[in-house]
């Protein structure tokens, strides 16, 4: 609890602090960083509180992933982006400075000061099997998605909500007499 | 080889096949090239990197041949992302790696190499020393509402109202009273007033700020 209450990104889901507000529904939140590497430096967060991506539902990591497509389909034609970089850091170790997960998605430019490129390490064959033989063992487990449970639909609720919007067949049915 | 003629003549659908024909990663999909193979299902592939940012550096690719994000379904997107974090599972699992990055280059731009859409997965240490994914940070003042518009309009959502960012109101002081006009001015004007405004009024925070701290010094210094 107490890492949710001081988490900066939890108090701006919450609304108890600014920020310049993208995308919201009732799951995700996208801001404008507050720190940004670039114009237009997008993060994309759930609005429960993940430190990391393996404590992310396999659902919402899903939901996650089609909004990071759509804003960065809009941050080529708005923005008159050439590119785009999305880049997820997971840990202090990967460069993760608040401990709630997001999804970066940085517009890319000609001349932007901004490099993404690394420097090849070069592996003997023998470290490279290695590597392939531990993870081929590791990734037999994958292959079963968590699927979202489905919430009940509370009827009442669903009658307030056609009332509020005036349906116009249910308009429709009131005329005649 | 196809002469530039002929490039011009064919159809997209045969540009797409050509495009197929000459892609390395799809000819690692249907095995043609060797490659060091870490997982497969039917719609993705993960392979070693041959020239990896660091060991275990895993390219995640579509079998399907995309060239950038936009291209792609939403099913396949999110089919990709779920077995990238079960993938960075596995590095930080297998590997004992200490922290993971999920990275994807749209475009020559943003550092693309191949003409296939592709995640990488890099498995990090704390002592590897790679800086590149330790975001620079800058301040750029930024205007949200055109991209809210479109991100909406792509979910089908229509924006009637523009989004109004709360402020919480500020103390009254004699330089505020002063500047009163020139502010109201200042709403008037275009979205790049709106965050003038907002840094000025940061600043006059600040001198507030500082004013009291120093009388407080003053009051509270200890008499000789």
């Amino acid at each position: 609890m107490s890492q949710k209450n001081n988490c900066e990104f939890c108090q701006i889901v919450n609304k108890e602090k600014d920020a310049k507000r993208i995308f919201e529904d009732e799951k995700a939140l996208a801001i404008l960083s507050p720190i940004p590497c670039c114009a237009g430096h997008i993060l994309l967060m759930p609005k429960e509180h993940f430190s990391i991506i393996e404590q992310v539902p396999d659902y919402l990591i899903a939901h996650l992933s089609k909004i990071t497509n759509k804003i960065s389909i809009a941050i080529f034609e708005v923005l008159q982006a050439k590119g785009t970089n999305i880049l997820i850091q997971n840990g202090v170790a990967a460069g993760q400075k608040s401990n709630h997960f997001m999804i970066h998605i940085i517009p890319r430019k000609e001349n932007d000061s901004l490099d993404f490129q690394w420097q090849p390490k070069q592996l003997n064959e023998e470290q490279m099997s290695t590597i392939e033989l531990n993870l081929k063992e590791a990734t037999k487990g994958i292959g079963d998605f968590e699927k979202e449970e489905k919430k009940p639909v509370i009827l009442d609720k669903r009658i307030e909500k056609i009332d509020k919007e005036e349906n116009y067949l249910v308009k429709q049915l009131n005329r005649i007499p | 080889m196809v002469s530039e003629d002929e490039l011009a003549n064919m159809s997209p659908e045969q540009l797409q096949k050509l495009q197929k024909q000459n892609c390395i990663f799809c000819h690692i999909i249907s095995g043609k090239v060797a490659s060091k193979k870490i997982y497969e299902d039917d719609k993705v592939l993960a392979i070693l990197d041959i020239n990896p940012a660091n060991p275990g550096h895993i390219l995640l690719l579509i079998k399907e041949h995309y060239q950038i994000m936009p291209q792609i379904p939403d099913d396949e997107i999110s089919h990709i992302f779920m077995v990238a974090k079960a993938i960075s599972h596995v590095c930080l699992k297998a590997l004992k790696a200490q922290g993971t990055n999920i990275f994807i280059a749209n475009g020559m731009i943003a550092g693309q190499k191949a003409p296939h859409f592709m995640l990488h997965i890099i498995p990090r240490a704390n002592v590897d020393e790679i800086k590149i994914f330790d975001l620079p940070e800058k301040d750029i003042p930024d205007d949200v509402s055109e991209l809210t518009n479109k991100i909406n309009e792509l979910f089908g959502i229509k924006t009637e109202e523009p989004i109004i960012f709360d402020k919480k109101p500020e103390k009254v002081s004699e330089k505020d009273e002063n500047q009163k006009n020139p502010n109201k001015f200042e709403k008037e004007l275009s979205k790049e007033g709106v965050t003038k405004e907002k840094k000025t009024n940061k600043d006059k925070n600040l001198d507030i700020d500082l004013d009291k701290i120093s009388n407080f010094i003053i009051k509270n210094e200890p008499k000789k």
